[in-house]
C-alpha cells in the first residue's frame, strides 16, 4: 500500500514526456557545383511552384536565404522537410546560369533536421 | 414496482425528518459550504440525512452570439437524475448516483471534437459545423466509514458520452471516462485531517466520414490552438479522419475540517492529466500530447449562521507535438517532439453567505486571468477578467409545502486582453496592446488563415462584458412525512455590452424520500 502510494505521488510529479529544449534549427546550406566554380550569388525565385524547403508536418514553406559564395544560413522548426528548387547563379565574371536540387523534393526523399545545427550539402545539377 | 420497492427500503430508514425538513436543511448556507469537493468521506461527517432524489430534467441555452462557438449557439437536453445518500449507521455512509442524458447542440462551428476543454488545443474540427447529437451515462457510486479515529472512504463514477451528426461531415465521437479516489484520514480531537489519491482514465475515438454522392464538402483541420493547424494530417482523406485521444490522471489532495461542522477548513489538491492523441489509421502514431496540472486551494469559516471562504486556483496546460518521419517504412516514426503549446489560468475568490431565518444572502467575487501561446508561428492570447456576485434566497417551510425562491445578479467585466498571429491578425482590448510586428516568424504566411480568423472573432467576443441575473423557483409538495414531490425552474439571462442576448434555462420535477 505504502509502496502504490508513493509510485502515484511520483509519477504524478513527473510525468513530462522527454521534449526538445531548442525547438528551432539553424540551417547552413553549402552548394556545389559538378564543375566546383564558386557561385558569388545564387537567387531562387521563392513564388516558382517548385522552389519549396517545406515543414512536412506543418506544411510551412521558408524562403531561400540568399546565397553568397555557395553558402546560405535559415532557421527553422525542427522537423522533416521536403527541398528542391530552380535557381539562376551568378559568377565572378557576370556570366549566368540555371541551376536545380531536386533530391529531396519528395515526402520519401524529405530530410530530417532535427539537431539545433545541421549543415546540408547541396550537389546542384547545371540546366543545359 | 421497483421504484415503490426503492422508496420503501429508503424510507424504511430510522430518521427522526420528515422529508421536507430535510430538503430545507440541505438548501441552508451552512450545509452548502461544508462540502469538501474532492474527497471520498468527508460527506460522512456531513450534517444531511439519508436522502434520495429522482427527477426528470430539461436543460436548455440559447445564445445570439455564443461564447464559445465550438459548442453551439444554442442546446435542448433531457435527463434523468437519480442521487441518493444512506446511512446505515452513525459510522458509515453510501452514496450514488445515476444520470442519463439526451440532447442536441446546434449550429456548432469549429469543432467536432467531445469535451473541447478536455483535450484542447488538439482539437478536430471542419468548417461546415452544424448541429450534434448526443447522449450521456453516468454513474457513480461510493462507500464511507469511520472506524475508532481512522476515516476513511473509496468512490467510483464513470461517463460515457456518444456524440454525432447526421449529415455530412459526420463525427461519431465516443467518450469513456472512469474517475476513482480513495481518502483515509484521521478524526484528532474534533478535527479530521485526510489524504485523497485520484486517478483517471479517459478515452474518446473520433470517426469522421462523408456520404453524399456529391462529394467531401470541407476538409477536416487538425487544430494545434490559437488559430493554426497541422497541415500534413488535414484533409478529407479517410486515412487522417480517425483519430483516438487517451488520458491517464493522477491527484491527490489535503484537506481539514471539523467533525462538528463549525470552525474552519482548508484543503488543496494537485491533479495531473496526460492526454494522448493518436492516429489510429497511421500506425497508432502518437501525434499530439497534452499535460494539464492544475492546483487548487481552499480555506473558510463555517459559522452556526454565515459562512466565509476564499479560493485559488492555478492550472496550466503543456502542448507537445510530434515530430513524425515521412512513412517511408511503412509506419510513422516518432523522431521528436517539440513543446509548440503552452496555456495557463490563474484565479483568486472570496466568497460569504449569512442565514436569517428563512432568508439567505450570499456574495461572491472573482478575479481570473488567462493566457495562451503558440511557439511557432508565435501566437499568443491574454485575458483577465472580475466576476461580482451578489444573490437572495427565501425559503418557506411548511408541514405539506416547501416553497424557494432565489434570485442572484452577476457583472462579468473584462480587464483587457489581447489576441496575435503573427501570420496577420493582432486585436488587443483594454490596457494591453500589440504592437505590430512583436510577433516574429521565418516562414510564409499560409493563404488560408480562415483557423486564425475564428480564433480572432472567438477573442474580441470574449472580451465583451455583461450581466447576469439568475432566478430560482421551486415547490415540494409532502406525500406524507416520507416522500414529497417538486417541481424547480431554473434560468438565467445574460446581456452582452453589444445588446446581444442569452438564456440558460433548467426545469425539473421528480420526488424525495
Amino acid at each position: 500500500m505504502k509502496k502504490t502510494v508513493i509510485a502515484i505521488l511520483l509519477l504524478a510529479l513527473s510525468c513530462t514526456p522527454q521534449v526538445e529544449e531548442n525547438i528551432l534549427c539553424k540551417v547552413t546550406l553549402n552548394l556545389s557545383l559538378p564543375d566546383g566554380r564558386n557561385m558569388v550569388s545564387l537567387t531562387i525565385d521563392p513564388t516558382l511552384e517548385g522552389n519549396i524547403f517545406q515543414n512536412l508536418n506543418t506544411g510551412r514553406n521558408y524562403p531561400y536565404p540568399l546565397i553568397v559564395n555557395n553558402t546560405g544560413q535559415m532557421t527553422v522548426l525542427k522537423g522533416v522537410y521536403m527541398l528542391g528548387f530552380d535557381g539562376e547563379a551568378v559568377f565572378e565574371d557576370g556570366s549566368r546560369v540555371k541551376v536545380r536540387f531536386v533530391s529531396w523534393n519528395t515526402p520519401s526523399t524529405a530530410v530530417e533536421l532535427l539537431d539545433d545545427s545541421h549543415t546540408l550539402e547541396i550537389p546542384l545539377t547545371i540546366l543545359k | 414496482m421497483m421504484l415503490s420497492l426503492l422508496i420503501s427500503v429508503f424510507i424504511a430508514q430510522n430518521d427522526t425528518l420528515t422529508v421536507l425538513q430535510k430538503s430545507a436543511a440541505r438548501e441552508s448556507v451552512v450545509a452548502k459550504a461544508a462540502t469538501v469537493e474532492g474527497s471520498a468521506a468527508s460527506y460522512l461527517m456531513e450534517p444531511l440525512k439519508a436522502y434520495t432524489s429522482i427527477a426528470a430534467a430539461w436543460n436548455g441555452r440559447r445564445e445570439e452570439s455564443p461564447a464559445r462557438m465550438e459548442e453551439g449557439d444554442s442546446m435542448d437536453e433531457g435527463q434523468l437524475n437519480i442521487s441518493t445518500l444512506v446511512r446505515p449507521s452513525g459510522n458509515s455512509a453510501v452514496r450514488g448516483s445515476i444520470n442519463y442524458a439526451r440532447g442536441l447542440k446546434r449550429n456548432v462551428i469549429w469543432n467536432t471534437s467531445s469535451d473541447y476543454d478536455i483535450v484542447y488545443p488538439y482539437t478536430l474540427a471542419d468548417t461546415v459545423g452544424g448541429n450534434l447529437n448526443h447522449e450521456k451515462y453516468q454513474f457513480s457510486g461510493g462507500y464511507s466509514a469511520l472506524k475508532g479515529n481512522f476515516l476513511w472512504g473509496l468512490e467510483g463514477a464513470y461517463r460515457a458520452f456518444h456524440e454525432y451528426r447526421d449529415v455530412d461531415p459526420r463525427p461519431r465521437n465516443i467518450v469513456s471516462d472512469l474517475n476513482v479516489r480513495g481518502t483515509a484520514g484521521l478524526l484528532l480531537g474534533g478535527r479530521v485531517l485526510e489524504g485523497s489519491l485520484f486517478y483517471r482514465r479517459y478515452s474518446q475515438s473520433q470517426n469522421v466520414t462523408f456520404v453524399s454522392e456529391r462529394g467531401r464538402n470541407t476538409s477536416v483541420f487538425h487544430l494545434t490552438g490559437l488559430g493554426d493547424y497541422n497541415w500534413r494530417f488535414s484533409g478529407a482523406s479517410d486515412a487522417y479522419l480517425t483519430t483516438r485521444y487517451s488520458g491517464n490522471g493522477v491527484g491527490f489532495q489535503l484537506a481539514t475540517y471539523p467533525k462538528a461542522v463549525q470552525g474552519w477548513r482548508a484543503d488543496a489538491s494537485y491533479t495531473l492529466l496526460n492526454m494522448a492523441h493518436y492516429l489510429p489509421n497511421q500506425n497508432e502514431a502518437l501525434y499530439t500530447q497534452a499535460l494539464t496540472r492544475e492546483i487548487r486551494l481552499n480555506a473558510g469559516y463555517i459559522g452556526r449562521r454565515f459562512t466565509a471562504g476564499a479560493h485559488a486556483a492555478y492550472q496550466w496546460r503543456e502542448g507537445i507535438e510530434s515530430v513524425l518521419d515521412n512513412g517511408k517504412a511503412g509506419r510513422f516514426l516518432e523522431l521528436t517532439k517539440l513543446p509548440l503549446f503552452g496555456s495557463s489560468g490563474l484565479s483568486a475568490g472570496a466568497d460569504a453567505a449569512w442565514q436569517l431565518k428563512n432568508w439567505s444572502v450570499s456574495g461572491s467575487a472573482e478575479w481570473s486571468s488567462q493566457s495562451a501561446t503558440g511557439a511557432y508561428p508565435e501566437r499568443e492570447m491574454t485575458l483577465s477578467a472580475i466576476d461580482v456576485k451578489l444573490g437572495g434566497q427565501y425559503l418557506y417551510e411548511g408541514s405539506k409545502w416547501n416553497f424557494l425562491a432565489g434570485a442572484e445578479i452577476q457583472r462579468h467585466q473584462p480587464l483587457g486582453g489581447t489576441y496575435c498571429h503573427s501570420e496577420g491578425y493582432c486585436h488587443s482590448e483594454g490596457y494591453c496592446h500589440s504592437e505590430a510586428g512583436y510577433c516574429h516568424s521565418e516562414a510564409e504566411g499560409r493563404e488560408n488563415l480562415f483557423s486564425a480568423e475564428y480564433e480572432s472573432a472567438r477573442f474580441q467576443r470574449l472580451c465583451q462584458g455583461d450581466w447576469r441575473g439568475s432566478i430560482r423557483i421551486g415547490a415540494e409538495r409532502a406525500v406524507n412525512a416520507s416522500v414529497s414531490i417538486f417541481a424547480n425552474l431554473c434560468g438565467q439571462f445574460i446581456i452582452l455590452q453589444d445588446g446581444k442576448k442569452a438564456a440558460f434555462y433548467n426545469i425539473s420535477i421528480g420526488c424525495h424520500f
